[in-house]
């Protein structure tokens, strides 16, 4: 039936004339060697040089390593009876009454502007303004990292297991997000804060318990996208295990946006505790930290009898808004640094 | 022939097209044939090349052989051992004995991983080597392959794509395997890097006594490199055989027309080349009997017509895209905006039916004449469905009927298509099943 052959009277050119020792023997035709080229760089120390010329995010470092620096400074801090941090940047302890422990400096137990003595100004209870903003820091700072540090965490599991097996398990995992998403963040915050009450822990995991919801969409969407690079693939025709598989080679490239996000939702997180101290719900009362310092003296705002006792409001809420806009900054930079939105595969190395 | 180093025995592999949960609780599904009902056996030291055009499933069932996708159906034999049966952990120690090559170099490799650690990984996983042996052993299989030891502490993104294939063949040979799949690993890199990578590629397979499943869809690479040829088509073995008998007549259809697709660099050669109809069918509904007469230049003709065989593949043209269309527009050819398909005569619309598939005015079987110009009597009226059904009726191929096996030509040689079946115009009687032969 088919006899006649489709390739019959192919191959009739033939090359001569070409000699491939020549080609090999010649001189290179280039000043090109293996040990010209560069050392390699890695993308994390790519990224930090672009980091570093990036000025906003640079000062954005600055205002927040300077703050977190008062804030471990403020006082001494004393473990199991151990004073492991011996200095004290701020006159007094944050706590300490004016009037009653230094009797005769002209201090009184109500607002009084800012002077040499207290360059803060002194509060309706006659404690110094400026010791307490700087103590106070260690609250909102720390609540700040530590959460997010825990609700990045949870997330990146909960998103890597969710988008990582698909199916009935991403699809229970996710209608649980749905659900968490349905309520504002603040008022589930402010739920837990009225039933666990009022304290430093309770904060942390008021914020923390559900938190990790954004980040678990977040990390699900971007596993899912990992997930169909063929290196995934590549790693189970190896044997690898499940656990293998998403430590290794899921969870690092996933970690970009991720990073991104959590270093905005810092400042996010400080001013929700800002805004539950501010509402009588973070701190106990008396407590130095920012938000809190805020609501003790929102009755001077409406104090109409001795004219308003700004200072009392104002340095408080600039703490608040230095350091999340700093954070803010330092997000943004991370982004910019890391490109986190072209983290494909495949990018040259040479930018 | 010794026995099999692996061996598909009826694998299949369909996919669902249901998108969520309501789609299947509904019932809303089709299956995808990606791979449907395929034998195929490797033996010690050779390689098989596997062709096809892009969605034939060529990759799907390089993929269900190793267990990286579940087959649906069917058996893989692997030293007898059949690794659909096996438990993960079992196949697990099998992965150090069958390794994967993949097409894309630059989506294979872990770009946040150096290239000694994604070297190294298979050696960790497996517990081949740790420390310093370890380090030894990254360092000589990048120079097998034919990188620079020194290159191990680099990313990926900072090589070509010959040297990331070569790390990624490096990565599959850390674990010592005796058969590699490799999945088009040379189609995404230049024809001058292709030579060095399949050179690669063959001198490993002498060195440490490899065999390789060749997954292209490039024949030239394919002959170049393969003891044995499958071409697949639809999810189906159209042919197989030593590459020298697939190369040689007699051809299946299907490997006739790739075989005259290879680009021959000579101007003064004057082979014809063989233009297939129509695009590849879908696979969620492959067509019926076998799989390549909706596009086959030689699709035999029933017994009562004696027409030539261009003429025979117009008239299937014509009816394939009667059957699946719903005017007159897609079946006519309308040069002149003027013609008013609605109010149109009969003797112009045969007019234009027949420019339309190329068809002469006068079809030179009379029978055949009959079954058109009825049909179009049909069309002119805007009865669709009668000019379907006479057409579906009359013009009636045996390949649509019944499924070709795969017959053997020659000893290791076997072609899937009734052309080659005993009594060509009567499918029936090779295939006991239910043939409708017009007899």
């Amino acid at each position: 039936m088919t006899d006649k052959n489709v390739l019959s009277g192919r191959g009739r050119i033939e090359i001569t004339g070409f000699n491939p020792e020549r080609v090999e023997q010649r001189d290179s035709l280039s000043g090109w060697s293996e040990e010209a080229g560069r050392a390699t760089q890695s993308r994390w120390s790519r990224a930090w040089q672009r980091f570093k010329r990036n000025r906003s995010a640079l000062l954005g470092v600055v205002v927040v390593a300077l703050l977190a620096f008062l804030a471990i400074f403020a006082r001494p801090i004393e473990v199991f009876g151990l004073t492991v941090q011996p200095f004290s940047l701020a006159p007094h302890p944050p706590g300490e009454l004016l009037y009653f422990n230094h009797p005769g400096e002209g201090f009184t137990g109500d607002y009084q502007p800012p002077s040499m003595k207290a360059p803060m100004g002194v509060d309706g209870d006659g404690r110094d303004i400026f010791s307490r903003l700087l103590y106070g820091g260690r609250y909102s700072l720390s609540i700040g990292f530590i959460v997010v540090g825990l609700t990045a965490g949870i997330g990146l599991l909960y998103g890597a297991v969710s988008g990582y097996y698909g199916g009935w398990v991403d699809e229970i995992m996710m209608r649980i997000v749905d659900v968490i998403y349905a309520f504002p963040g603040l008022i589930l915050s402010l739920i837990i804060v009225s039933m666990l009450g009022r304290g430093y822990t309770q904060l942390i995991i008021a914020f923390s318990l559900f938190g990790w919801a954004g980040y678990g969409r977040l990390v699900r969407g971007e596993v899912l996208k990992v997930k169909e690079n063929e290196y995934v693939m590549a790693a189970k025709a190896l044997g690898a295990r499940d656990r293998s598989v998403v430590l290794r080679h899921i969870a690092p490239n996933t970690m970009a946006p991720l990073l991104v996000v959590a270093s905005l939702r810092i400042g996010t997180v400080v001013i929700g505790v800002a805004a539950l101290g501010f509402l009588g719900l973070g701190m106990p009362p008396g407590s130095a930290e920012w938000g809190t310092m805020l609501d003790g003296a929102r009755n001077s705002l409406i104090r109409l009898d001795t004219g308003p006792k700004w200072w009392a409001t104002v340095f408080p809420g600039t703490a608040i808004f230095l350091f999340v806009m700093s954070m803010n900054m330092i997000g943004d930079g991370i982004n910019d640094a890391l490109d986190a939105q072209q983290t494909g595969v495949g990018k040259g190395g040479d930018e | 022939m010794s026995e099999p180093i692996l061996e598909a025995r009826g694998l299949k592999k369909y996919y669902d097209t249901a998108s969520g949960f309501m789609d299947s609780m509904l019932g809303r599904s089709n299956k995808v044939k990606a791979v449907d009902d395929i034998d195929l056996e490797l033996h010690e030291g050779e390689t098989l090349g596997v062709v096809g055009e892009s969605g034939c499933g060529k990759t799907t069932l390089g993929r269900t052989m190793l267990r990286l996708i579940e087959p649906t159906e069917g058996s893989v034999y692997y030293k007898g051992q059949d690794l659909t049966e096996l438990s993960s952990s079992e196949l697990r120690d099998v992965r150090t004995d069958i390794q994967y090559i993949f097409q894309d170099p630059f989506s294979s490799l872990n770009p946040r991983m150096t290239v000694g650690d994604i070297i190294g990984e298979p050696l960790d996983i497996h517990g081949i080597a740790e420390g310093q042996e370890r380090d030894e052993r990254i360092y000589e299989l990048l120079e097998t392959v034919g990188l620079n030891p020194s290159h191990s502490h680099r990313y990926p993104h900072e090589f070509s794509g010959g040297q990331r294939q070569r790390i990624g063949i490096a990565r599959a040979l850390a674990v010592d395997p005796e058969v590699i799949i490799c999945d088009e690993p040379v189609s995404a890199l230049d024809v001058s890097v292709q030579a060095q990578i399949l050179n690669l590629l063959e001198d490993l397979q002498e060195d440490f006594g490899l065999s390789y499943i060749f997954i292209a869809h490039d024949l030239s690479v394919v002959e170049h490199i393969s003891d044995r040829i499958a071409v697949m088509y639809l999810g189906k073995i159209a042919e197989t055989g030593t590459t020298d008998e697939v190369f040689e007549p007699p051809y299946h259809p299907y490997a006739e027309a790739l075989l005259s697709a290879i680009p021959e660099p000579d101007p003064l050669w004057d082979g014809e080349q063989i233009y297939l109809s129509g695009s590849v069918p879908s696979p969620i509904d492959p067509p019926t009997g076998c799989r390549f007469h909706t596009r086959c230049p030689r699709v035999i003709q029933p017994e009562e017509y004696n027409m030539p065989q261009k003429e025979w593949r117009q008239l299937m043209d014509f009816k394939q895209r009667l059957l699946t269309s719903d005017s007159l527009k897609s079946i006519a050819q309308v040069t002149d905006e003027t013609v008013d398909l609605d109010s149109i005569t009969r003797d112009t619309l045969d007019e234009l039916i027949r420019r339309e598939f190329d068809l002469p005015m006068q079809l030179s079987d009379m029978q055949a004449e009959q079954v058109i110009s009825q049909a179009v009597d049909r069309l002119t009226e805007e009865n669709f469905e009668d000019a379907r059904a006479l057409v579906a009726d009359g013009f009636k191929s045996p390949c649509e009927q019944v499924d070709p096996e795969l017959q053997s030509t020659g000893t290791t040689h076997r072609i899937a298509c009734h052309l080659y079946d005993d009594d060509p115009k009567q499918p029936g009687a090779t295939n006991t099943s239910d043939a409708v032969a017009d007899d």
